[in-house]
């Protein structure tokens, strides 16, 4: 008799509607997943933060060494008219054009010509797909870079760009190697196209 | 017991899976940020440097006074690092090297009676760099030059210390 009694309690436990807190076994199963849930929430919380941590100057240093050739190129490109504007400044003819070209070279930000991180993307399209968010911020800077982006979109709105803060007009990278090429042609023709060889 | 141990090792490897994505995510766009920032400067004065270096060459002046503050500015640049050296490679003071970089920089506009702009860029604290110091180059650790410390502190990994 104590089997069939058994048996009848199994059945009884799953039953939705038995709530008894004398059930012991669906107690038991219960006590066990929340157990499992806690302990392996906890794990993923240590886990995530020690990950993050391990990878962190990794990622900082591929970041780095990756940037390094547009920075120096943008720099130079910049460091190059504005000695040329220098040079030229009683000799209006070429002026003007020394002046256009670094003109236009100052109004670039990182925030043009930074490179897609397709692995950012690709990963927050992941959390997208799980219903989170969040991870944009991470993606363009972390929280400092959404600061500046802040900026430069009041910076836009009071150069009467439009006030959507969004990247119509802005400078891309085709347009660095514009103004390079303009930078070349002047240079050259004052014969001095060897400052511009940037190797 | 055994079994609490396996949940949470579990969790903790999954985590920690992605904790490293979200680490090398983070990293590099601070590192992107940082080597643009620090190379855009250093570019600025090597593109200066190079277009006097080709106008006094071109004039025949190379025994003037800033032909050699631009060589001296070309070859001091030509030693800093292009990529984030580690403690154990790191043989160059690097913000010894970015003073002696700026100062000779200077040096090379006070001949050529140009202004010096220490920014092309306009961004970062001109006044601060005018002085020489560097608030956010220097630190007391000079034998990793771009070190992520404590990053666990700041979830944005604003604590770099250089």
């Amino acid at each position: 008799m104590a089997y069939q009694f058994t048996t009848t309690a199994d059945i009884d436990s799953e039953s939705p509607w038995d709530e008894s807190p004398s059930d012991s076994k669906h107690n038991e199963d219960a006590q066990w997943t929340r157990l499992e849930n806690e302990f392996t929430t906890a794990g993923y919380r240590e886990g995530i933060t020690a990950g993050k941590e391990a990878a962190l100057q990794q990622g900082f240093d591929a970041g780095f060494a990756h940037i390094v050739p547009l920075g120096r190129s943008i720099g130079m490109l910049r460091g190059l008219s504005s000695a040329l504007l220098a040079f030229l400044a009683d000799q209006p003819e070429l002026l003007d054009e020394a002046k256009a070209i670094s003109t236009q070279l100052a109004r670039i930000r990182f925030s043009d010509v930074n490179p897609r991180d397709e692995e950012a993307e690709q990963h927050a399209l992941e959390h997208l797909a799980d219903g989170e968010d969040g991870v944009e911020t991470e993606m363009q800077g972390g929280e400092g870079g959404a600061e500046r982006r802040g900026m430069e979109a009041l910076e836009d709105m009071m150069a009467g760009m439009g006030g959507g803060g969004d990247s119509a007009g802005r400078p891309t990278v085709e347009d660095v190697a514009r103004l390079r090429e303009r930078l070349e042609r002047l240079a050259r023709g004052m014969g001095l196209d060897g400052a511009v060889d940037m190797s | 017991m055994w079994s609490k141990h396996r949940f949470y090792d579990n969790g903790y490897k999954d985590g920690f899976a992605h904790g490293r994505i979200h680490g090398l995510i983070e990293g590099r766009a601070l590192g992107r940020e940082k080597g643009f920032e620090m190379w855009e400067e250093l570019g600025f004065y090597e593109g200066v440097a190079a277009m006097w270096k080709a106008i006094y060459a071109r004039q025949g002046r190379q025994d003037d006074r800033g032909f050699h503050h631009a060589l001296q500015l070309l070859e001091l640049i030509s030693q800093f690092p292009r990529t984030n050296p580690s403690a154990e490679s790191s043989d160059v003071d690097i913000p010894k090297l970015f003073r002696q970089i700026r100062s000779r920089y200077k040096a090379l506009c006070a001949t050529l009676g140009v202004k010096a702009s220490l920014r092309a860029s306009g961004t970062g604290s001109p006044s601060a760099e005018e002085d020489g110091t560097e608030p956010s180059h220097d630190s007391g650790n000079g034998s990793k030059i771009w070190d992520l410390s404590s990053p666990a502190k700041s979830k944005t990994g604003q604590d770099l210390s250089f």
